[in-house]
Parts: C-alpha cells; structure tokens; sequence
C-alpha cells in the first residue's frame, strides 16, 4: 500500500492521509453481515450490535487520524559517516498536541532509503519529545538531505492506517568508503620535496615513541618484525621524529581511472593520515587543501571527497 | 503489532467465552470438536503439543462441514450456519500464523455473538453482549497497542472510551436506520426445544407443561385497566377428534385467510409479546375478532381455522410482538353451525358405564346450557377435586369412575366426552387461563404455569359456541388467583388442605416464596421494558415517529438518508471536538499574563526570554511609588507558579482584584517624565 501511496501526485508535507487496512475492510464486511442479518430476521439487538460496530469502525477512523496530529520531527545533529553502512540517523519526534500519540511508524518516503523494518516509536506523551534513531539503506558518498519521512499508524484498532510525510531540516556528509592499499606519499616539510616514505626508514636520533597497529597499505619496512615474531601481531614502530613529516593525498597519485576508486584510496589514505596524527595536506584536480592537523582538517577534507564532482 | 504470548492467550480465551453461549443450541458433537481445537491449541502454546498437519486439518473442516449439512440438511439456514460458523472459528485457531489471522479470529469472536444473538433477546443477553463487545474491542485494541501497554485492564478502560464515544452514532443509526424486512437467507429450523403447546391433549400433557415458570407472552391492555384475572382466557387452538381423554386437533380444520372485519369499537385490544416458541399459535383474548402483526397490515402473515383461533404463518421462533381485538361476549361473532359428524363423534371404545353417566346427565334437560349445568353438577355431586399432580391415568373411566381427582385437562376433556355422549356438540380449547400483574401493573405475564384446557359447547338456542370451564366449580380459586398464585396457595397447604400447623414455617415459606416471586417480578418488569422496545422498534413505529413530525409520507427514504446525512454530520463534529485541544492551562499563568498586559499597557515590555523576577525588579524601577502594590501581586504569582505555595480558588480572585486595580501611570514614549507620576492616582485601591 505504502508502494501507492508514493505515487500519489498531491503529496503535502504534514497533511494528514488515511485509507482502510485490509483488516479495516474484512471488519466492515463483518460489520455488513451483521446489520443484514439483523433486517433478516428483525432483530433489533442485531441491528444495535451492527451500528455500534459501526460506529467503532467510524470512532477508529477519527482516533487513528488524531494520532498524527501535531507530530513534528527535527533532525538532530548527523555524524559523518563512510559510504556503504547503513546510516543511522537520530532524531526527534516532537508531539505538539496535547494527547498521547502511540504506536508510530517512521520510514524514509522514498523507498531507495528505506532499510530493514520500519522504525516504531511506542508513545510520545502530550508536548513531549522522544529521540529515535532511524537506519536508511547504504548509499553511494555525497551530501544528503535528511530524507522525508512518512510517519504512519493504525492505532488503536488497525481499521485504518493514517499517514502523513514530514521533512526534518538537516543533511549529511557520506564519505567515499576507504579501500586502495597504495602507499601513503610522505613529505619533507623543509624542501618539500616528496620521497616515497618507504625510502625513509628511520633516521638516527629519532626518539622512539611507541608501537601501533599496522595499517594496510604501509609500507612493511617500518613493521617491527620481533614483536611479529613474539605476538603474530603486525605493530610499527612509530618515532618522535616522523611527527615532523607530512602527507600528501593527492588525485594524482592514483594510477586508475575510475574517479570513485580514487576516491576512496584518497579516503582510506585521509585515514591512516589522521591515524599518524601528522599533518596532511590533499590534492583534488580542482581544489586544494594545504597542510592541517586534527579532526576538523579531516573532516573537511573528507567532506570535499564527498561533494567532490566529476574527475578532471 | 508483533506477535506476543499474553496477546495470544487472551484470544483463546476470547474464542472459548463466545463458543460458551452456543453450547445449549449447537450439536453437541460441534461444539466438542470446536473445544477440543481450542484445548489443544492452548496445549499446543503452554505444553508446546505439535500441531496437527495442515491437510488434516482441512480434511477434519470438510468433514465438519459435511456433518453439518448432513444434520440440517443444508448451510443456509440459520443453525446450520451457526454451527459452521461455531466449528470454523475454533479450526481457524489452528491457522495463526500472521498477526492478521489472529485479527481474523477476533472479528469471527464478533459473528459468534451476533449468531447468539438471533436465538435470545433476553436482558441477560444483551448485558452479555456489552460485557463481551467491551471485551473484544480490548482484545483488538491490545494487538496494536506498545507492548508495555498490554494489560487487559487498561485496554477495558480504553474500549470503554471509545465505545462511549461511538454510542451516540450507534443510536443514531439505530433510530433511523430504516428496518427494510429482507430474507436473505431461509429461516428454517429443525430441532427447536422450546416448551409449547402440541396438537395434542394426553392426559398428563398440560400438567406436565404447568410445571414450568417460563414465560408464555406478556400482554398489556393499551385501552383499559383490567384488575381480575379471572375472565382472562388466552385461547390458543381447539381440538375436536376425541378418543376418551385423549384429544386431537384432527384435519377437519382448514386454514383460512384472515379477513379485516368491521370493528365496533367495543373490541378490547392487547398488545401481545410473545416469547420464542417451537410453534404458530397467536394466543388472544376470548373471544378474539382479529389478531395482526404490526409490519402487516394486509393480514398477509396470519390464519385462520374453524373456532376462530390465530395462527402466524411464519415461525415464532423469535421473540414477536402482535395485537389482538377481541369481542366480550361469543355473541358477537359469527358462527357457523357445528358439522353432527365431527363435534358429535366419540372415538374409541366408550364404556356402559360412562355412556350412562351421559344418560343421567341429559335426562329431562330441555337445552344444551342445561345438559352444560348438569355435567358441572355431576362433578360437584361426586366430589371430584382438582390436583396439580394428577397422575398417570389410564383413561375415561379411571378418571370418572376410579380416581375422580385431576387437572384442568381431565376434566375439560371428560366434559366434552360426556356432553357429545349427550347430544351436544362440544370441544376442547387449550390455551391459558389467568396471569400476573407486572410490578407497574402495566401488563400481565403469562406462564406456562397458567396454562390451561376447557370445554366449548354449541348452544343451540344462541347460536353460538359458549364456554364450559368444569374448573370453576371444582377449583374456583385456581381462576380466581391464576396459575402462580394458586401454585403457592397449594404448596403452603398440606395433602389434606388444611393450613401448615407451624405458623412460623408457614410465614417463612409464604414469606420466601412472596418474595422470590417479588424478585421475579422485578426483573421481568426490567426485562419486559427492554424485550417491549426491541420488538415494537420497527418501520411503522419509525414511521409513527415521522408522523409525528409530519414527514410520514416520505417514509423510509427519509430515514435513511436522515441517517446517513446525520450520522456525516457526527462524524464532521466528533472531527471538531476531537481536534479541539483540551489544554489546561494553569489559572496563575492567565493571571500573570494578566499582569504583563497590564504593564504593557503602562509601558512596560516583558522582554520574550525576561523572567517573572527580573521584570518585577524593572518593573519596580519603572514605578518606584508603586513598590507594595507590585509586590502584592508579584510576589504571590511567583511563589505560586513556581511552586513554593498554593493558591486557593478566593486568593486568586483576591489577586485578580488587584491586578486589575492596580494603577500605574503611563509612561509616555521611551522617555521617561519623573514629573508625570500622578498625584490623584495616589489612592490606590489594594483591598
């Protein structure tokens, strides 16, 4: 039903829809038989349990219609995620009105979105707010709206299904999802030219500072084999003097041509870059972000990849 | 809506309480294989029992249904649907597999009531009814409510909301939802178990049916006030074959249409309730002119047969409402002279012995109304007594000769043997005699208790028939006080019919006795009035209620779309109300905005996000000369609002008193004048 629903051409934000269940219409069938076998055999305790049914039927129709009533949803603040994951989105469903509100499904309007059962939402008590947190499908990287949403209910009896589409202001970053096991271009800061940190190894009066996961794609010369023998686990060594150093993630360096692919060598390599905790700077063919540090210099980088638009 | 263990065991439980009022009318062997579905299926979910496989079980419904048909002989008829609906209910227990089918099932719970519904229109069907649409309306409503909500209590509380809310609709489509009389269906019945009279009188069958309190038919006089039961016979059919005691209905009596007759006007009309029964008899007041039913005024659905006796051509095996108009007197009617070779003849074997007593009887007598006084004295000179246990008797002259003690059907039969054996045609009508008063007075009941046979003879010299009653010289007590009464009379008397020597046990059984007939009365006066407006609601009544409004000619056309127009407009204004917020708001905010207005009036703007103390302070900046009036005002708003003390209802209109006298004087502009402050405004009023 949902599927006609989408169809439908006069689609309004907020307003309220509402059409029989199939269940809704096998109890009026049943409420049909019941008044004609009243006028069959005459029977006015018939009759009056077939119009009190009725008037269920009529009563249900009113009460599942005010059970959307004065329903708002806001979106709250959506973290930035990788492509390919299902995406949760938290929200809030707001009830302006002054009655309870139970038993509300929540579901993406558009099916492309939709992602597993529909999200249902108990009860939100008068001029009250509940926070819930809805999952759509995985979806290729870019900037998204918060999707509408077609909030719907067949409280109290199920006779009917009432609906509606609301839309939360909001959007969200999908970054391209991190795969490629190129290595990551190391830079001297000094001269700025590039080496390939292979090449680099250690240099004497490094302090060493710690062990750390080894990350696919880097290089196996830095791996610290004794703890692999020791362990079976792959650590780096990782020293005072490489924090000095810098990334580059650039477009370039990424011999394929499928734009996506890069895409997401360079997210993988945005990764392991903030993994280091070193600086980096990152290379798109129409845009350039200089050398930063930190969470919020990630995030914009990451984000360009997201919005980024059709290779050079 | 997810499928959950209580849920699910308040469904069985629903199914098992609505196939228990179809244990009495459904075959037994249904409703022990409905129970044993149900039983097994709650196994099935406590003990985890397997199921049963799917094509046996469809092979066990084709076999139920077969069984059904085989019993009534078709699946039309109400019973037989009944049954299949009974059967089909508790298979479809077997079938859960979506919540849907769980909805199903609660749906079939609705039919299951309404099918009980067609058999009794009782008070205690129609409280069960409540109880049980309550019930299943909760039921429904817990499969879609939160899960944490699912208790039953909450979800009655609930049902009950919304059927409070529906009834207004309901009775308005009740009262103008037009009663188009259709027959979709046939409405055959084959084991119908009620008591009623047969086409036979046995010696013994009567008193075996007086021994039941039920309820016969309730009749009230619309005309007139009728305060002794004592002329009140019901006549119901008339047998004219007689063998000994034995008498027949015989096939002589042709069933006619019945024909409106001119009416004098002195006709005394009943309005009749009859309950269900097993048979056609329209019981009127002796002796009766017409008798119709309300929805038919061309006679179409009553005949007649020869002794003027109503019968319903249709089947009274629910409850029916009719009027009567009956003559005082047999005068009045018509009467056809008796055929010699059916009211003279004695079938059988007759005895020397009674033949003579037939002799005796009508020596020296000149007319038939003597031949009649002669046969009462003869029971009176013999001492003959009237017994509610009669007996088993083996015939006439065990009867006459031997025991000389019987009911009401001995002697009615007896009587009209010995007057054919004397030449003088006779019969016997079976029909009731007597009744109770209802509390109000406002109609009498009949029972079975009243039932009752005597004797109709021709008179030749008035050309009627008139009737002979053996009782009323026997028993006169049993006419004077009706059947109930006469009954207790008899059971506080003991064999020798002298009163109980214990004056104490006499009260206390006099005394219970009254009073649980009292608690009869009681409720069958309740009943009468809820069973009386069921039955007389139909299309003439509606129409008499258009009538009275002057629409009657539009008739049923008018109703219904009347109630289809206001049931929209219902509907439109629940819409209303219901979007209407019913929001409390706390009287102390009124009050407070009650104050900021006032202050803006004055020139004080409540900054949006300024609290109550804050602009208090502002505002006692802004009017220093007024520092304890506003602080009469503020300071209990605040403390109120906020919880630290309660107002009561005075000290609030106190409040409102003096925010609406509070002067301040109005500050002109942004400007601020310290010489505008008003001296004649110094009087301010804080009572």
């Amino acid at each position: 039903m949902k599927e006609w629903v989408d169809r439908l051409p006069g689609w309004k934000q907020g307003k309220v829809y509402i059409v029989p269940t199939p269940n809704g219409l096998i109890f009026l069938a049943g409420v049909a038989i019941v008044i004609v076998a009243g006028a069959t055999y005459n029977n006015n305790l018939i009759f009056l349990l077939g119009f009190f049914l009725f008037a269920i039927f009529v009563i249900g129709m009113v009460e599942t219609h005010n059970n959307l009533r004065d329903l708002q949803i806001e979106a709250l603040p959506i973290p930035d995620q990788h492509a390919g994951e299902p995406i949760s989105i938290p929200l809030k469903l707001v009830n302006g009105g002054y009655g309870l509100r139970q038993m509300i499904e929540l579901v993406p309007h558009k099916r492309e979105f939709r992602y597993g059962h529909p999200l249902q939402v108990d009860e939100v008590k008068g001029h009250q707010q509940t926070v819930c947190s809805l999952v759509c499908a995985p979806l290729p990287r870019g900037v998204y709206q918060v999707p509408a949403l077609s909030l719907s209910t067949v409280y109290p009896l199920g006779l009917f299904r009432a609906w509606m589409m609301l839309r939360a202001e909001g959007e969200f970053y999908l970054y391209p999802s991190p795969s490629g096991n190129l290595p990551l271009r190391l830079v001297e800061h000094e001269n700025e030219s590039s080496r390939s940190e292979a090449a680099v190894g250690h240099q004497r009066g490094d302090e060493f500072r710690e062990h750390r996961n080894y990350q696919t794609g880097e290089s196996f010369h830095r791996v610290d084999w004794k703890i692999f023998a020791r362990r079976r686990r792959l650590m780096v060594k990782e020293y005072e003097g490489t924090t000095d150093r810098s990334f580059s993630v650039r477009f370039q360096d990424v011999p394929v041509r499928d734009a996506e692919k890069i895409l997401s060598q360079m997210s993988r390599w945005l990764d392991q870059a903030k993994e280091r905790g070193a600086p980096f700077e990152m290379i798109l063919p129409s845009k350039r972000v200089s050398f930063g540090q930190g969470p919020n210099h990630y995030k914009e980088c990451q984000r360009e990849l997201a919005r980024f638009k059709g290779a050079a | 809506m997810r499928f959950d263990d209580r849920k699910q065991r308040l469904v069985y439980l629903l199914v098992g309480l609505n196939l228990l009022p179809h244990v009495m009318t459904v075959p037994s062997w249904v409703i022990g294989v409905s129970f044993f579905f149900l039983i097994w299926r709650v196994f099935h979910h406590l003990r985890s029992w397997p199921l049963p496989q799917v094509w046996f079980m469809r092979g066990l419904v084709v076999l139920g249904t077969v069984g059904i048909v085989l019993q009534y002989g078709t699946i039309m008829g109400q019973e037989a649907a009944t049954a299949l609906l009974v059967l089909m209910a508790a298979a479809k227990l077997f079938e859960l597999r979506r919540v849907r089918d769980t909805i199903v099932v609660i749906f079939l719970c609705y039919l299951l009531l309404m099918a009980k519904l067609i058999d009794s229109q009782s008070m205690e069907m129609t409280l069960f009814l409540i109880f049980d649409v309550l019930l299943i309306t909760a039921v429904l409503a817990i499969h879609h409510a939160p899960a944490e909500q699912g208790n039953l209590r909450y979800m009655l509380r609930r049902s009950l909301m919304l059927a409070l809310q529906a009834i207004p609709l309901a009775l308005v489509l009740f009262v103008f939802f037009p009663r188009f009389n259709i027959s979709l269906w046939s409405q055959t019945r084959k084991n119908a178990s009620q008591t009623g009279f047969s086409d036979r009188l046995r010696p013994g069958s009567v008193a075996q049916l007086a021994q039941s309190d039920q309820v016969a038919f309730r009749v009230s006089f619309p005309d007139r006030q009728i305060s002794t039961v004592q002329e009140l016979y019901w006549r119901g059919l008339i047998l004219t074959v007689a063998d000994g005691l034995d008498w027949d209905k015989g096939h002589f009596q042709k069933s006619q249409p019945v024909l409106e007759r001119p009416m004098t006007g002195q006709e005394i009309v009943q309005e009749i309730f009859l309950e269900p029964s097993s048979e056609h008899y329209l019981f009127a007041l002796e002796w009766p002119a017409l008798v119709m039913f309300p929805g038919d005024p061309n006679l179409r659905l009553v005949r007649t047969s020869e002794g003027r006796v109503f019968e319903s051509k249709m089947n009274l095996f629910s409850r029916q409402y009719f009027r009567a108009f009956s003559n005082l007197s047999p005068e009045a009617t018509v009467w056809e002279e008796p055929d010699p070779e059916i009211y003279l003849k004695v079938g059988g074997m007759v005895s020397e012995k009674v033949a003579t007593i037939a002799h005796q009887v009508k020596q020296g007598t000149t007319s038939s109304a003597d031949v009649a006084d002669r046969v009462l004295k003869y029971f009176v000179d013999n001492q003959f007594s009237y017994t509610l246990e009669p007996g088993a008797m083996s015939g006439l002259d065990e009867f006459l000769l031997v025991k000389r003690k019987g009911f009401c059907e001995h002697f009615a039969g007896a009587a009209a043997t010995i007057l054919r054996l004397a030449g003088v045609p006779s019969r016997v009508v079976v029909g009731f005699q007597g009744g109770t008063p209802s509390l109000l007075k406002d109609y009498f009941l009949v029972r079975y208790l009243d039932a009752h046979a005597w004797v109709e003879y021709w008179d030749t010299t008035k050309k009627s028939w008139n009737r002979l009653d053996p009782v009323a010289v026997i028993a006169p007590q049993r006419l004077a006080l009706g059947g109930a009464q006469f009954r207790e009379l008899v059971a506080s008397l003991d064999e020798e019919g002298n009163p109980e020597s214990g004056v104490i046990g006499e009260w206390i059984r006099g005394g219970m006795g009254e009073f649980g007939e009292r608690l009869k009365l009681v409720w069958d006066q309740t009943e009468s009035l809820w069973v009386n407006f069921l039955l007389r609601y139909d299309l003439s009544f509606q129409k008499d209620i258009l009538k009275q409004f002057g629409l009657g000619e539009y008739g049923k056309w008018l109703l219904a779309s009347g109630a289809v127009v206001i049931s929209l407009l219902l509907v439109v204004v629940g819409f209303l109300l219901l979007r209407k917020t019913r929001e409390r708001v706390d009287p102390v905010l009124v009050l407070y905005r009650k104050l900021c207005s006032r202050l803006k009036v004055a020139g004080l703007d409540r900054g949006p996000s300024e609290g109550p103390q804050a602009f208090w302070l502002r505002a006692r900046e802004s009017f220093p000369d007024r520092e304890r009036e506003l602080e009469s005002v503020f300071a209990p708003l605040i403390a109120s609002r906020y919880g630290l003390a309660h107002l009561t209802w005075k000290e609030r209109r106190e409040l409102k008193s003096r925010i609406k006298t509070l002067r301040l004087s109005r500050r002109g502009g942004k400007s601020r004048s310290p010489s505008a402050p008003a001296a004649p405004l110094r009087a301010t009023g804080t009572n």
